[in-house]
């Protein structure tokens, strides 16, 4: 789906995040560090879902982070509108937190339990359009709890008085505020109940068509990805190592490590059989990655200079990248 | 696999008695669990299906959870009726409960082989030497390697997946007839799930344990299970065979429910959803619970209905299939 009239939105080139492990000691000696994301590159259009997917650890929540700007990356650019982000000017960085919000798994923790609901969602408007006048954010929020599929007499509740599919509609009011163009899905499902999901899903895509938002999703639950996005990356320990657009993906996924991913997700129906690829060990310490592909030792298809050769991305199907010495016929 | 009845539930009732009211968890559900088989209760948040699970091992919340009517009976004994000395015997050596996250379930500050001792000790009185061979059998029985050893390691020692086969050795020391999974509330990474799950279909083949699987998730049932109950607002509302239940489900509640979960392998533009809220169980309706949100409820439905027969092993609680 190689759009090339989607114009982009942010880019992501070679970032990395390293966090020090001290001694712990008044010298506070740096001895070692987790490398949670090193050297990733992607890119991210308007309108569209760009999606990360990998195990816990695997640094998807510190990139989404980074792209938040509630952290600095510790090299690589992150560019916004073709304006790196080092480079902004107040003014820049004002805008651009206006044009980025984010919703969260739990919405049980995310909303203040003491704040009544129009509260919640006119704090941002308040923050960033400080002449708006207290009828104009009334109609604001009243106009948003619709959008999102609620009342406008839900305005003057408490957190505690909705069921959770109810919270994130909040949430998700409360995150379009704004009037953003990006807003970072972290799990935004994961905690629901299984017959809200769907619901929520679906206002998140009919979001997307009305106000052309884009999306960063964090997931776990492939299918959901599946049905969510434009173009996935897959990560582990910290780097990408495949990427593609969802059909291609999970119809033709190419790296080992994607493929062991695919294989252990559950079926749709007790007659339906995957094939079981068994991933040896355990995910290695981001302190002390592995040499070469740092997959290589719990890869079953390891070749011997998987060990020494750090693979780079090699493209054997259009617009799918891979980084695995399988496809390098170099 | 034999037929043979090991627990077998009858108009099971656990209310709570709150102060805004009596909250009906589990709401008269009825079932047969067979010999080696693994069943699974699938369920919303609030269904009733942990609560279910709860009653069976006697470890209902008290005193605002009561048991207000039913048997369970396992082994020719109503478990209901049981003391409290007597259920905690029956927990793990008969009907044991296993923990789903080993990072939290063991204890850090004992070694390995003492934990698993310390329900080994229960089941018989050896010497130190002969249950240590019997603790270090157990881990063998899981698939740990170098079982000897590993019994002084202490849980930081292990890895992940170590720790869940400890976990796993710990639930079969007293070698019990039902294991109760009870899923967590958060999700485990796919691959740690996929291992869990083949370690209890391991322990199942190897000690002809009845499994009972507690989850929200149709896929983990798919996988795992040979007959399902789906219960929504404290009732079984469908009981089948799992493949019964995904070729033809009979409940508009499980119907929906199983198409608006995405598929991976199937490209959909727009989902079908479930609209409404999952009741709240202080405040159901006369009728059947999902009246309000089901997309072919009619007049009828305001009463509740009786449970039907859809075909062999296959029944619902759903007015479409009264006969008339």
């Amino acid at each position: 789906m190689a759009i090339s009239t989607a114009s982009e939105l942010v880019r992501l080139d070679g970032i990395k995040k390293h966090y020090p492990v001290t001694s712990g000691g008044m010298l506070r000696r740096v001895h070692g560090l987790v490398k949670a994301v090193d050297g990733i590159s992607f890119s991210m259009n308007e309108g569209e879902t760009y999606s990360l997917v990998g195990e816990s650890g695997c640094g998807k929540t510190t990139t989404s982070r980074m792209v938040l700007m509630a952290e600095p990356p510790t090299d690589g650019s992150i560019s916004y509108q073709g304006n790196p982000m080092t480079s902004f000017s107040n003014s820049d960085r004002q805008n651009f937190r206006s044009s980025v919000q984010a919703v969260f798994q739990d919405p049980w923790s995310s909303l203040n339990p003491r704040m009544r609901v129009d509260s919640i969602i006119s704090e941002p408007i308040i923050t960033h359009q400080k002449n708006a006048t207290k009828n104009e954010i009334k109609d604001r929020v009243d106009e948003l709890l619709q959008v999102v599929g609620l009342h406008p007499f839900h305005a003057f509740r408490y957190p505690h008085e909705f069921s959770g599919g109810q919270r994130q509609r909040i949430a998700i009011a409360r995150a379009l505020s704004t009037q953003p163009k990006l807003i970072v899905l972290d799990e935004p499902v994961s905690a629901l109940d299984v017959s809200i999901r769907a619901q929520i899903l679906n206002l998140l895509k009919d979001l997307q068509e009305t106000y052309q938002l884009s999306y960063l999703l964090i997931a776990h639950n492939l299918a959901t990805v599946r049905y969510m996005s434009h173009r996935v990356g897959v990560m582990y320990l910290g780097k990408i190592v495949e990427e593609a657009d969802p059909i291609e993906l999970f119809t033709n996924p190419l790296h080992p490590y994607t493929k062991a991913l695919i294989s252990a997700s559950l079926p749709s129906h007790p007659r339906q059989q995957r094939e079981e690829i068994v991933l040896t060990g355990e995910v290695p310490s981001p302190i002390d990655p592995p040499s070469g592909c740092t997959f290589h030792p719990r890869c079953p298809f390891v070749l011997d200079h998987c060990s020494t050769n750090i693979p780079i991305y090699e493209t054997p199907v259009e617009n799918h990248l891979v980084s695995c010495h399988l496809y390098n016929n170099g | 696999m034999e037929n043979e009845v090991i627990l077998s539930v009858n108009d099971l009732r656990t209310h709570f008695f709150t102060r805004s009211g009596v909250v009906k968890a589990v709401d008269g559900i009825s079932f047969d669990l067979r010999k080696g088989e693994t069943l699974g209760i699938v369920g919303e948040s609030g269904s009733g299906k942990s609560m279910t699970a709860w009653s069976i091992l006697g470890m209902v919340p008290k005193p605002s959870g009561q048991i207000v009517s039913g048997s369970i009976i396992y082994q020719g004994e109503d478990l209901i009726q049981k003391s409290e000395e007597d259920m905690r015997d029956i927990r793990g050596s008969g009907i044991c409960m296993v923990m789903q996250d080993p990072l939290t379930s063991l204890n850090p500050v004992f070694s390995v082989g003492n934990q698993v001792l310390e329900s080994l000790r229960l089941e018989y009185s050896e010497s130190k030497q002969s249950l240590r061979d019997r603790a270090a059998d157990l881990l063998s029985k899981v698939r740990i390697p170098a079982p000897e050893t590993r019994l002084d390691a202490f849980p930081h020692q292990m890895s992940g997946g170590m720790r869940q086969r400890v976990v796993g050795a710990i639930s079969i020391a007293r070698s019990p007839n039902i294991l109760i999974a009870d899923e967590p509330t958060t999700s485990l990474d796919a691959t740690i799930q996929l291992q869990y799950l083949r370690l209890l279909k391991d322990i199942q083949d190897q000690t002809g344990a009845a499994i009972i699987f507690i989850t929200h998730d149709f896929g983990i049932v798919a996988r795992m299970c040979d007959r399902v109950a789906v219960m929504y607002a404290g009732k079984i509302v469908e009981y089948a065979e799992v493949e019964q239940l995904f070729d033809n489900p009979a409940h508009p509640y499980t119907e929906a429910l199983l198409r608006s979960v995405p598929d991976l392998d199937i490209d959909v533009e727009t989902l079908p959803s479930i609209e409404g809220q999952p009741p709240s169980l202080d405040d159901l309706p006369d009728g059947c619970a999902f009246a309000p949100r089901c997309p072919v409820a009619f007049e009828k439905c305001s009463v509740y209905p009786g449970q039907y027969d859809i075909e062999q092993g296959h029944t619902a609680r759903c007015w479409r299939h009264d006969g008339n």
